[in-house]
C-alpha cells in the first residue's frame, strides 16, 4: 500500500509554521522558561548532595530495642560519606553519670573473621565504618553489639533486649 | 544476572526460530518473536504456578527445555536468516550505512534506551504501583512457590490480573534478587517502537520517515519513566503495538498469524482489565482481515477457536478465578447490564472520580485534555497526571494527526482508516482518558502521521521539520531525566553504595522514603516473618533484601486471639497504620510491643512463640 497526502508546498510550510508556534507555545510555559528549566536542573542536580545522612527524627519515633541501666538502645541506621559505609547507631535517655563503652563486632567475608571496634557512648548517635569485606556479592556481615563500664570493662548486661543476648552478652543487631 | 541475560538470549532465540517458520523476516520477526518470548514466559509461570513450583531449577529447566525443542525444530530457518542477513549486509550496507539525519535521532534514542537500561539496572524499584502492588504480588507468590489467591485487604493484590507481575517474579526467581526486576517493562519500549517503525514501513513510508515517527513514542516523557516503572502500561503498548504491526503487514497471511494474536490477546487481557478493550479491537481488525482475504467460514472458524484458547490460557486464568471466588470476573468493578449485574465495590467511574489532579476540576473535557497536553508541570513521573505526552505530541503529532484525519475523510484507503479508527476509539473508551500512561498507544500511533508527513515532503521542508523533531525530542528527553523521580544525587548515591544497599529507602524523595521503612530495613531480620494491618500499607519497601521477610495478613479478632494467632503463624513483628483497625486491636492487647511510632506508621515487636 502506498499512501499519498497530496500535500501541496504552501501547506507544508504551513503545517511547519503551525508546529514552531505550537513549540514555541509548549518552550515558553512559565514552568519551563523557554530551555532555562532543564538546564538549571542539570546545573542544580550536579552539585547536590549524594551523602545519606542519619535520621535523626528515628530518636523521637524509636522506641528502646535494648534497655540499659542508665540508656536505651534504639537501632541502627545506615549512612554514607563520599562513598564510604557507615554503621549509624541511635541512642536515647543517656543519663549524665553513666561511662559506658560499646563494643561492636562486624562480620568480615574475606578473612572469614570478626573485626572489633569500640567507641565511647557519649552522644546519642554513634558512627562507625563498615569495612569493604563486609559485603560479599548479595550478602552483608553480621553485626554484634554489647556494653562495658568504661573504666573497667565489665559487662553491662541489658535490663531487657528484643535481640537474643548470647551467653557472653554480645547481641546481635541491625536486623543480621 | 549472567544467568537471567543467558536465558534472555536462549528464550529469544527460541522464538525467533519458531516465529522465522512463519516467513515472517526483517522487522516483522523481531516483532513476532518478542510476542512468543513475552507468551512463553507468562505461560511456564501459569503452569508453574498451577502446580505449586515456582522455584529457580524449575523455572530455568522448563525454559530451557522448551527453547532447546524451539531451536531444533526451526534451526534451519535460522541459518538461512543468518545467511540472508549476510547477503543483504554485503549488498546494502553502503545504503544503511549512509551518513544521514536519521542517525543523530538514532544516537539520540539508543542512549536514552541505554540510559534508563542502565538506571534499571543501578536503582531499585521506587513508584508507587510497582511498590504497593505489583512487586508484593510477585514477591508472595514467590514466597508460597505457587498462584494460590492472596489473603490481603488490598484489592489491588487481591483480585486483579496480574501477567506483569509474573514477568516481575520470573526475573526475580532466575536472578535470585530484584536488581533488574524494574527493567521489565523496558524491551517493551523497544518493541514499541520497532512496531512502529514497522508499520509505518508497512503503509509504505520510506525507512527514514519511519524512524522519524516512532520518536513521537520513543521520547515521550511518560514512556522513557515508564520505561524503569514496574508498572504494566508500557508492555499494554509494547504489545498492542507489535500485534497492530503485524496484523497490518499483509505479507503475512493471518493463518500464520492468528496463533500469535492469540497469544498478544491472552498477554493483553491479563495484564489489566484496559487490556480488554485493546483485545476486543485487535480481534475485530483479525477478523476484518479474514473478510479481506476471503477466508473460507469453516477455516476462520477452526482458527477463531484456537485463538481463543490461547488467549483464555495466557489471560484468562484470573477473570475465571475471581469469577469462581468473587462471583465477578472483573472483581472489584461492578458490571451491569440492564437487570443483569456483577457485584463489585466500584465503577471505573467512581474508580477515578478522586485521582483527577485539582487543576483539571471545573474544566470542560476538551480544556482538561488541552491542559494536559500543554504540561503546566515540571513534576515528570511515571504516573504524572498533568502531562507527560512531551512536547513532540503537542507540538508534531498533534498537527500531523489532523493532516491525516482531513486526508482520511477525503481519501480513504483500507488501513490508514483502520489504524485511525482503532486510536480513536481505544482513546475514547479509555477511563480517565486525560491520565497519559492510559493513552500512550493512541499518541503512538500519531507517530505515524508524522511519519506520512516527512515522507511526502521535499528536501527543505523535510529538514527543517527533522530538526524541529530532534530539538522537541531531545527537549522531552531532558525534562523526562532531569525532572523525572530520579536526581543526580541518587544516580552519585547509588554508585557508591554496594549492590546489596541499592534500596529504593535510600532515594532522595519517593514512595520508600519515609522512615518506618528505613528503620524497619535496618532492624528487623531479613528471615522475619511479618504481618502488616490495612489502610494502605505500602507493602513492597517491608520485606526486606530480595523479599525475603514473609508477609502475612491476619484479620484482627478480639483480644487474646489476634495475638495468639500471629504467634501461632510465627509473626514477630506487625506494621498497621494509625488509623488502622489493626492498630486498634494491637492496642488493646499489652503484649504487643511498640517499637517504633510515626505520623504514618507503628510497628509493634511480638514475643517468639516459645
Amino acid at each position: 500500500m502506498r499512501l499519498n497526502l497530496d500535500l501541496k508546498a504552501w501547506g507544508a510550510w504551513l503545517l511547519i509554521v503551525l508546529m514552531f508556534v505550537l513549540s514555541f507555545r509548549y518552550l515558553r510555559a512559565p514552568e519551563r522558561q523557554l530551555f532555562g528549566a532543564p538546564i538549571t536542573q542539570w546545573a542544580q542536580g550536579s552539585t547536590m548532595e549524594a551523602n545519606l545522612e542519619a535520621q535523626t527524627q528515628l530518636l523521637s519515633y524509636g522506641r528502646p530495642l535494648i534497655e540499659y541501666d542508665g540508656l536505651n538502645f534504639l537501632g541502627c541506621d545506615f549512612a554514607l560519606h563520599e562513598g564510604q559505609a557507615q554503621l549509624v547507631m541511635y541512642w536515647t535517655d543517656i543519663q549524665p553519670d553513666v561511662n559506658y563503652t560499646a563494643q561492636l563486632r562486624v562480620q568480615i567475608f574475606s578473612t572469614e573473621g570478626m573485626v572489633e571496634y569500640t567507641q565511647p557512648i557519649t552522644t546519642s548517635i554513634l558512627y562507625w565504618p563498615l569495612p569493604k569485606d563486609y559485603y560479599f556479592e548479595m550478602q552483608r556481615g553480621d553485626i554484634w553489639l554489647r556494653l562495658v563500664q568504661s573504666a573497667s570493662d565489665d559487662l553491662i548486661r541489658p535490663l531487657w533486649a528484643l535481640p537474643h543476648i548470647a551467653a557472653d552478652g554480645w547481641l546481635q543487631i541491625c536486623g543480621t | 544476572m549472567p544467568v537471567l541475560l543467558l536465558l534472555c538470549f536462549w528464550i529469544g532465540l527460541g522464538s525467533l526460530a519458531l516465529w522465522a517458520k512463519s516467513g515472517a523476516r526483517g522487522a516483522g520477526l523481531w516483532l513476532g518473536a518478542g510476542i512468543l518470548a513475552t507468551a512463553q514466559i507468562v505461560a511456564e509461570m501459569l503452569v508453574l504456578g498451577w502446580l505449586t513450583a515456582w522455584q529457580r531449577h524449575w523455572v530455568i529447566g522448563l525454559a530451557m527445555g522448551v527453547n532447546a525443542v524451539c531451536v531444533a525444530f526451526g534451526w534451519r530457518d535460522l541459518l538461512s536468516l543468518w545467511r540472508h542477513f549476510q547477503i543483504e549486509w554485503q549488498q546494502h550496507r553502503r545504503v544503511w550505512l549512509r551518513p544521514q539525519s536519521v542517525w543523530l535521532l538514532l544516537l539520540l534514542q539508543v542512549g536514552v534506551w541505554a540510559w534508563m537500561g542502565w538506571l534499571g539496572l543501578l536503582l531499585p524499584p521506587t513508584d508507587w504501583d510497582g511498590l504497593a502492588q505489583h512487586l508484593p504480588i510477585a514477591s508472595l507468590h514467590i514466597q508460597s512457590e505457587g498462584l494460590a489467591r492472596i489473603a490481603t485487604p488490598y484489592r489491588g493484590i487481591h483480585a486483579y490480573p496480574a501477567n506483569g507481575s509474573l514477568l516481575m517474579a520470573w526475573t526475580m526467581l532466575v536472578a535470585q534478587n530484584d536488581l533488574a526486576v524494574d527493567l521489565v517493562q523496558w524491551p517493551f519500549w523497544l518493541l514499541g517502537v520497532l512496531a512502529l517503525y514497522h508499520l509505518a514501513h508497512r503503509l509504505g513510508v520510506k525507512r527514514s520517515a519511519a524512524v522519524w515517527g516512532s520518536a513521537v513514542f520513543g521520547l515521550a516523557p511518560v514512556v522513557i519513566l515508564q520505561a524503569r516503572a514496574d508498572y504494566v502500561d508500557l508492555i499494554l503498548a509494547g504489545l498492542v503495538l507489535a500485534t497492530l504491526s503485524l496484523l497490518a503487514d499483509e505479507h503475512l497471511p493471518s493463518r500464520h498469524i492468528a496463533p500469535l494474536i492469540g497469544c498478544a490477546l491472552g498477554l493483553l487481557i491479563g495484564l489489566k482489565y484496559a487490556g480488554l478493550i485493546y483485545a476486543a479491537l485487535l480481534a475485530g481488525l483479525l477478523l476484518w482481515r479474514f473478510w479481506d482475504e476471503r477466508v473460507p467460514w469453516r477455516s476462520a472458524l477452526f482458527t477463531i477457536g484456537g485463538l481463543g484458547f490461547l488467549t483464555l490460557a495466557l489471560g484468562g486464568f484470573w477473570y475465571w478465578r475471581n469469577w469462581l471466588d468473587l462471583g465477578n470476573p472483573v472483581w472489584p468493578i461492578t458490571v451491569a447490564f440492564g437487570p443483569f449485574v456483577w457485584p463489585g465495590v466500584w465503577t471505573t467511574a467512581t474508580f477515578y472520580e478522586n485521582a483527577m489532579p485539582e487543576a483539571l476540576a471545573g474544566l470542560s473535557y476538551f480544556q482538561q485534555l488541552w491542559k494536559v497536553w500543554s504540561e503546566p508541570t515540571l513534576a515528570f513521573a511515571p504516573d504524572m497526571r498533568l502531562g507527560g505526552l512531551g512536547p513532540l505530541w503537542l507540538a508534531i503529532g498533534l498537527p500531523a494527526l489532523g493532516v491525516w484525519l482531513i486526508n482520511t475523510w477525503v481519501k480513504p484507503q483500507r488501513w490508514p482508516i483502520r489504524l485511525i479508527a482503532f486510536a480513536l476509539i481505544a482513546f475514547a473508551l479509555t477511563p480517565s482518558n486525560w491520565h497519559t500512561r492510559y493513552i500512550i498507544i493512541s499518541i503512538a500511533l500519531a507517530g505515524l502521521s508524522l511519519a506520512m508527513v516527512l515522507d511526502e515532503l521535499t528536501r527543505w521542508p523535510r529538514l527543517t521539520l527533522s530538526a524541529l523533531t530532534l530539538i522537541l525530542g531531545g527537549y522531552g528527553v531532558g525534562l523526562a531525566l532531569f525532572h523525572g523521580p530520579v536526581t543526580l544525587a541518587d544516580v552519585q548515591r547509588f554508585v557508591w553504595l554496594p549492590a546489596i544497599e541499592r534500596r529504593s529507602i535510600y532515594m532522595d524523595a519517593g514512595v520508600a522514603t519515609q522512615p518506618a521503612m528505613r528503620w524497619f530495613d535496618r532492624n528487623v531480620p531479613d528471615t522475619a516473618r511479618i504481618a502488616y494491618g490495612w489502610n494502605g500499607v505500602v507493602l513492597y519497601p517491608f520485606l526486606g533484601l530480595n523479599a525475603r521477610r514473609v508477609a502475612l495478613y491476619v484479620p484482627p479478632i478480639a483480644a487474646p486471639g489476634w495475638y495468639d494467632a500471629l504467634q501461632e503463624a510465627g509473626v514477630t513483628f506487625l506494621i498497621v497504620r494509625p488509623d488502622s483497625a489493626e492498630n486498634q486491636a494491637a492496642m488493646l492487647e499489652a503484649r504487643f510491643r511498640l517499637m517504633y511510632a510515626d505520623g504514618s506508621y507503628l510497628i509493634y515487636a511480638l514475643e517468639p512463640r516459645p
